[in-house]
C-alpha cells in the first residue's frame, strides 16, 4: 500500500511577480515579462530578449542565486527540520564562473551545484544537507517526481523540493549559439514559433505524505497521484519528433496514478516556443489523447524558460489551474496549426476536473510527467 | 535488493570491465584517458566519441563497459534501462572552455558543440542513443564525490519503483586547483549494473540493498561510501 502524496506548500519568485498569487493573476491578464536585456550586452547575440527579474542584485561576490533563495524562503517560511531537501538547478552559481574569469572577486563555491543544497538546507536549518538532481530542463519534475516516490513508500514523510536557475551570459550565449532563441517574444504552439526565450526564476514546493499533513494540521493544496521519467534515446540536443519518450513518461504516470487520458482536465506543457519540440509535444498529446482535445498552456511567453526551475514553477501554477478550475492563457500564442485550434488559447479556459497533466523534456532526450490532483483527490 | 551484474571503471593508469584492477585509484591526474586505449578492450561504434568533452567520454566509457559486463552491451530493441550517476565538479572544466570562447570578440563565437557539453548530464544522453535506453536517467550532486546519496536513490528505485534495471555510477575530473574543495576529489569514471532479479547461471558480484536503519549493505557488510564499495569488488577482494 503506496502512501499518498501531498503538496502542502508552494512559493515561487519569476521575472512577471515575487510571488505565486501575483503570478497567477499577471498571468491571466496575459502580462509577458520578456523585455530586452540589461543585464550584460547582447551586442554580439542574435536575440536580445528575456525574462529578467529587475530588481534581482548581488552586492559583493556571490552569485545572484543566492538573494533570489533568499527571497524564495522568505515566501516560503519555515519548515520542519526533518524534510528531506532536494534542490534542482542546471547551472546554479554560474555567474561566479563569469566573474572569476573577469579576474574579479567571487565565491568559488557557488559553482558547485552540490553547495545549492547545502546553503539552503542551512538557511533553513534542516537535519538533512540535501541532494541536487539535474535533468536539464526537466529538472525539477524529476526532483518532485523522485521526492514523491521517496514519501509513498514510506522512506520519508516530507520533504521540500527547490527548482532554481538564474540568467547569465554564459547560458544566453549557448543558447545563442545553438540558434534557438526567439529573436522576440516566444510564440509557444503557434504556426509561426522561432525559439524560446530565456527567463530565471525559483520555486519551493513541499510534499507531505498524509499522516504527517494530518499530524501538522495542514490541508493540502494539492495531491501528486502520478510520475514518469523516460528518455527519447534518440539524439542529446534534439527531441524525438516521434515523441517516443515523452509518451511513455505520460504514460507511466497515468498508470501510477490510475486514472485515464479522459480524466485529464488539463495540460501544463513544456512548450518553449522552438519549432521542434513543440511539435513533438503535439505529437504525445495527440498519441495519447486522440479526439480528446484538452485545454493546453504553456508559461514561456509569460516568464521565460527558467531551465531547472521550469518544471517545479510550472507545477506551482498548475495547482493554481486545479484550484481556480482555469488553464491560464498561453501568451504568445496567436495563430494556431491546425492541429491545435481546439487546444491551445490565448484567453483562458474555464475547466472542469479534478486533475492536471505537467510535462517538461530536455537535453539528453529526458521527458518527465506529473499529474496533480485537486486538493486531497485521489 | 538488487544483483550487481556489471562493472565497468576506468581513471588515468587503468581501464576495464568485471572486477576492478589493484592499480585503479580514481586519484592520479598523471595521463588523460585519451592516452587509454579503449579500442583493444571495447569496440564503440558511436561517432560523437570523439565529440565529447573528457567528463563525459569517462562517464560514457564506463557505462559501456559496464553494460558489457553484464552482457547488455547489444541491442535491437530499446531497453527500459535507467541510468543515475553522481558527480562532485560536473563539467566544470568544458564549463570554463566553453566560457573561454565567450570571452573572444564578445561571444560573437561561443562555441555551440562545448556549450551542449556543459550539462553533466549529457553522456547520458549519449548512453542512452548509443545503447538504446530509454528509463530515466539524472545526475545527482553530492556534497562529498564519494558520498552515498546517489547510490541511495538508484537502490529505492529498484526497490520502490517497476524498474528491472539501472546503471548507477560515479565520473569526476580533478577540477583547477583554485576549485578543489577538500582532499577527497577523484578522478576518473566507475559505473555498475544493478538488476532486481537474475536467472539462474548467471554472472553476479553479489546482492546490495538498504537494511532498516537505511544503510547500504554489500555482500553483508555496511558500506559507508562508494570507494570502500568499489574496494569489495576489486581483484584484491577475491
Amino acid at each position: 500500500m503506496m502512501n499518498k502524496v501531498f503538496i502542502t506548500r508552494a512559493a515561487t519568485i519569476t521575472a512577471l511577480a515575487d510571488n505565486l498569487e501575483d503570478l497567477w493573476q499577471r498571468l491571466l491578464c496575459r502580462q509577458s515579462a520578456v523585455q530586452p536585456i540589461n543585464r550584460f550586452s547582447t551586442d554580439s547575440y542574435y536575440s536580445h530578449e528575456a525574462a529578467c527579474i529587475d530588481s534581482l542584485r548581488s552586492d559583493g561576490n556571490i552569485s545572484l542565486v543566492q538573494p533570489l533563495i533568499d527571497r524564495l524562503l522568505e515566501n516560503l517560511g519555515s519548515v520542519p527540520v526533518d524534510t528531506f531537501l532536494i534542490t534542482a538547478t542546471t547551472k546554479s552559481g554560474i555567474d561566479t564562473l563569469e566573474r572569476l574569469k573577469k579576474y574579479t572577486e567571487a565565491d568559488k563555491h557557488d559553482i558547485l551545484l552540490s553547495y545549492l543544497p547545502k546553503l539552503i538546507s542551512h538557511k533553513l536549518n534542516l537535519n538533512h544537507q540535501g541532494i541536487n538532481i539535474n535533468a536539464a530542463c526537466a529538472s525539477s519534475t524529476i526532483a518532485v517526481a523522485k521526492a514523491a516516490s521517496l514519501i509513498a513508500a514510506g522512506r520519508i514523510s516530507v520533504a521540500l523540493v527547490v527548482g532554481i536557475d538564474i540568467l547569465t551570459e554564459f547560458i544566453f550565449s549557448g543558447f545563442s549559439a545553438l540558434r534557438v532563441l526567439s529573436p522576440t517574444t516566444c510564440k509557444p504552439f503557434d504556426k509561426h514559433r522561432d525559439g524560446l526565450n530565456l527567463g530565471e526564476g525559483a520555486a519551493a514546493l513541499l510534499l507531505m505524505n498524509e499522516q504527517r499533513a494530518k499530524s501538522d494540521g495542514i490541508t493540502p493544496i494539492a495531491s501528486l497521484i502520478g510520475w514518469g521519467i523516460a528518455t527519447d534515446a534518440t539524439h542529446i540536443i534534439a527531441p524525438d519528433i516521434n515523441a517516443s519518450g515523452l509518451i511513455h513518461a505520460i504514460r507511466l504516470a497515468l498508470k501510477k496514478a490510475n486514472v485515464t487520458p479522459e480524466n485529464i482536465a488539463g495540460i501544463n506543457a513544456h512548450g518553449t516556443g522552438t519549432f521542434y519540440n513543440d511539435l513533438m509535444e503535439f505529437n504525445a498529446f495527440q498519441a495519447i489523447f486522440k479526439n480528446h482535445m484538452i485545454p493546453i498552456h504553456s508559461v514561456k511567453g509569460a516568464i521565460g524558460h527558467t531551465l531547472g526551475a521550469a518544471g517545479a514553477i510550472e507545477i506551482a501554477i498548475g495547482i493554481q489551474s486545479l484550484i481556480h478550475q482555469i488553464i491560464p492563457p498561453t501568451v504568445g500564442f496567436n495563430e494556431p496549426e491546425q492541429i491545435t485550434a481546439t487546444m491551445i488559447s490565448n484567453s483562458s479556459v474555464q475547466i472542469s476536473g479534478n486533475y492536471l497533466l505537467k510535462v517538461n523534456s530536455g537535453f539528453g532526450g529526458i521527458n518527465s510527467a506529473i499529474i496533480l490532483g485537486k486538493g486531497d483527490s485521489e | 535488493m538488487a544483483f550487481i551484474t556489471g562493472l565497468g571503471w576506468l581513471d588515468s593508469f587503468c581501464m576495464g570491465h568485471g572486477l576492478i584492477d589493484d592499480k585503479y585509484s580514481l586519484q592520479s591526474n598523471s595521463k588523460t584517458i585519451s592516452e587509454l586505449n579503449f579500442k583493444s578492450i571495447i569496440d564503440i561504434p558511436h561517432s560523437r566519441l570523439g565529440r565529447m568533452d573528457m567528463y563525459s567520454k569517462m562517464g560514457f566509457l564506463a557505462i559501456a563497459l559496464a553494460l558489457k559486463d553484464a552482457g547488455l552491451d547489444q541491442w535491437k530493441q530499446k531497453r527500459d534501462i535507467s541510468i543515475i550517476a553522481s558527480t562532485m565538479y560536473g563539467c566544470l572544466t568544458t564549463d570554463l572552455a566553453y566560457w573561454d570562447t565567450v570571452l573572444v570578440d564578445n561571444g560573437l563565437f561561443a562555441s555551440p558543440n562545448l556549450f551542449a557539453y556543459t550539462l553533466p548530464t549529457v553522456f547520458l544522453g549519449e548512453a542512452a542513443v548509443c545503447f538504446g535506453l530509454i528509463g530515466q536517467q539524472f545526475i545527482v550532486n553530492d556534497s562529498s564525490p564519494i558520498g552515498i546519496s546517489g547510490l541511495q536513490l538508484t537502490i529505492d528505485t529498484i526497490d520502490d519503483e517497476d524498474t528491472e534495471c539501472m546503471l548507477y555510477g560515479l565520473c569526476d575530473l580533478f577540477p583547477p586547483l583554485e576549485f578543489c574543495q577538500h582532499g577527497q576529489d577523484i578522478c576518473g569514471a566507475f559505473f555498475m549494473v544493478l538488476e532486481k532479479t537474475v536467472q539462474d547461471g548467471r554472472k553476479t558480484y553479489g546482492e546490495i540493498y538498504r537494511n532498516t536503519m537505511g544503510d547500504i549493505i554489500f555482500n553483508e557488510k555496511i558500506i559507508p561510501n562508494i570507494l570502500v564499495l568499489i574496494n569489495s569488488l576489486s581483484h584484491k577482494t577475491e
